[in-house]
């Protein structure tokens, strides 16, 4: 697991690598696992904003909007509805010279916090590639696998994982090209 | 433009295909259920091989992605003999990358591209040294069009769409012209788009949206547009009723599609009309082998009114040596000598005799455009129809407008909203 591109804070030593904050969602957790659509509807609407006004509009969101879905669903899956902890879940997306961020932090207590770290150490650990490819019969033939997504992200798509972990808080970052 | 779609699933059984179209981002199994009925009647009903239509799937979370893995699993024990081949489109990032990962463990499945199998001469048409010809065409036919384009219904203030934009440069015309609310031009080709936004960047033009997409596919809204235009582009595709259908679907019902098509085996010069027209006669049967129609002009009345379109308006731009720029005029047809001398008949394997021949035949056209005496000719037919209203209530959203004829639509399933 990366720690060192979570901030989406100014760098002071890199000016031309300066964090442009584009879009920021501010939610309540309890309401956001209250429904599945969130999801969708987040990741959709803060994509869209983050891609208004690049080249390629369409494609950018659906890019976007797809990463973006796959980490809220993360985040919906490790929480049991009714008993997520309360506090904020903040989803954003920072520009950078040539990539963009997408974070997600996420309040978590005992029982998400360990199913979330359990895929986060998943997608951040050795050859996700091979991991990936080593997984998905399994993947395939079994159950419900919460962090499959995000691994396969990572795999397939091309995208920079990283998190920090501040103890009743995940930060989940994806890094991706602008185009 | 697009807001959040339900996912649809469809099976054509004359096809042997299912379709899935919109956001499929199922929760749990359970919400994948309706999908895998549908996949699961259709192999069950089809030999051989079982076509996943995928190209209008604009989303598709993991999880379902899983379950489509899974379908292609089970049919590999249950079902051995029989393939399944995922159609995805380009426009769709996510989708060549997951599909060809599919097919490295499972035998039994198949991808294919969309939009490179369905646009043979794509390859062609869409390299970047066609930018000079592209950008010298629109000069010269702009001259005649700005003023045409008010006789087919545009006008200040609308939302228009400029399918196969290509290089853009009409839709920076257009917005300088006519003001509208807003231009949404799409093209297939991302060095034509990359050229596009940099001429835009470079003049400062604000209101043009530039998008990648599939013209045959567009992830545009039904009904959205004012003006569609798509200008010198069904004649290069093989299935233009494909693209019409496409274009009358993201028009307001009311509002008007605008089409530019050329009529190759009509250009004429005089002198050396004999060398002239053999050239274009062996050019469009160059094209047609890479499935595209040069001819196309004048039957565009014929598209347009079985498509359903009202109040179709058709007429010809005649540009000639004597209303046009002659060097403009020339500097198009030496374009096009190198285009169709090179890369064209490096693509359809011409014999060197075949290419010296043309070569002559283009530089005769020049000769006769630039000569005191001569006469030259490029006929291009412009025509324009109106979507009917009372097309608009009926017909669900996703779905083409008319169906294809084609097509039998067997299961409709809606997700929950």
């Amino acid at each position: 697991m990366s720690h060192d591109d979570t901030s989406l804070a100014p760098d002071a030593d890199n000016q031309h690598d300066r964090p442009l904050p584009v879009v920021t969602a501010t939610l309540s957790l309890r309401g956001f696992i209250d429904d599945w659509s969130h999801c969708q509807h987040v990741a959709e609407f803060v994509a869209r904003f983050a891609a208004s006004d690049r080249f390629d509009p369409e494609q950018l969101t659906t890019r976007l909007a797809t990463y973006l879905h796959e980490l809220l669903e993360l985040v919906l899956r490790c929480h049991n509805a009714g008993e997520a902890p309360g506090g904020e879940l903040v989803v954003a997306i920072v520009r950078r010279a040539d990539r963009l961020q997408l974070a997600v932090a996420v309040p978590v207590d005992a029982a998400s916090g360990e199913r979330l770290r359990r895929s986060v150490r998943r997608a951040g650990a050795g050859d996700p590639a091979a991991a990936y490819h080593a997984d998905f019969a399994g993947i395939v033939a079994g159950d419900d696998d919460a962090g499959a997504g995000l691994l396969e992200l990572v795999a397939l798509h091309g995208v920079v994982f990283a998190a920090r972990d501040d103890g009743d808080v995940l930060t989940l970052t994806l890094t991706v090209p602008h185009e | 433009m697009a807001s959040p779609l339900p996912f649809t699933v469809r099976y054509h059984e004359n096809n042997q295909e299912v379709q899935l179209e919109g956001s499929l981002r199922t929760a749990d199994v359970a919400a994948f259920a309706p999908v895998r009925a549908c996949l699961d009647d259709a192999a069950a009903a089809a030999r051989g091989l079982l076509f996943v239509n995928l190209k209008r799937l604009r989303y598709c979370n993991h999880a379902a992605f899983v379950q489509l893995a899974r379908f292609v699993a089970d049919c590999q024990t249950t079902r051995p003999e029989l393939r399944i081949k995922f159609i995805v489109s380009s426009a769709v990032p996510w989708a060549p990358l997951r599909f060809g990962f599919l097919t490295e463990l499972y035998p039994n499945a198949i991808v294919e591209q969309y939009d490179k199998a369905f646009y043979p001469g794509q390859g062609v048409i869409e390299n970047d040294h066609l930018i000079p010809v592209l950008r010298t065409q629109t000069n010269i036919v702009w001259a005649h069009e700005r003023e045409l384009l008010r006789r087919h219904g545009l006008r200040p203030g609308l939302k228009i769409a400029d399918i196969c934009c290509g290089i853009g440069d009409f839709a920076v015309l257009l917005h300088k012209e006519f003001a509208p609310e807003v231009v949404v031009a799409v093209d297939h080709s991302r060095p034509f788009l990359q050229y596009a936004i940099q001429v835009a960047r470079e003049f400062g033009i604000q209101g043009v949206e530039y998008h990648y997409g599939d013209a045959a596919n567009l992830f545009l809204p039904d009904g959205a547009f004012d003006f569609v235009t798509s200008r010198l582009s069904l004649q290069v595709f093989d299935q233009p009723e494909q693209i019409l259908r496409e274009l009358m679907r993201i028009c307001k019902p009311g509002g008007r599609v605008y089409l530019t098509n050329e009529m190759m085996g009509h250009n004429y010069a005089y002198p050396r009309h004999e060398s002239v027209s053999w050239t274009y006669q062996q050019t469009l049967k160059m094209l047609a082998s890479l499935g595209m129609d040069l001819t196309i002009g004048p039957k565009m009345y014929s598209l347009l009114t079985d498509m359903g379109f009202e109040d179709i308006r058709i007429e010809q731009i005649g540009i000639t040596n004597a209303n046009t720029q002659v060097e403009d005029f020339a500097r198009v047809i030496e374009s096009w000598e190198e285009y169709i001398t090179g890369e064209l008949s490096s693509a359809t394997r011409q014999p060197d005799e075949i290419v010296e021949r043309l070569h002559a035949g283009f530089k005769d056209h020049v000769y006769a455009i630039r000569s005191r005496r001569g006469f030259a000719i490029w006929p291009i037919f412009v025509a324009s129809g109106r979507r009917p209203l009372r097309a608009a209530a009926s017909r669900p959203a996703g779905q083409t407008l008319p169906p294809s004829p084609a097509e039998s639509c067997d299961t409709v399933l809606d997700a929950p909203p």
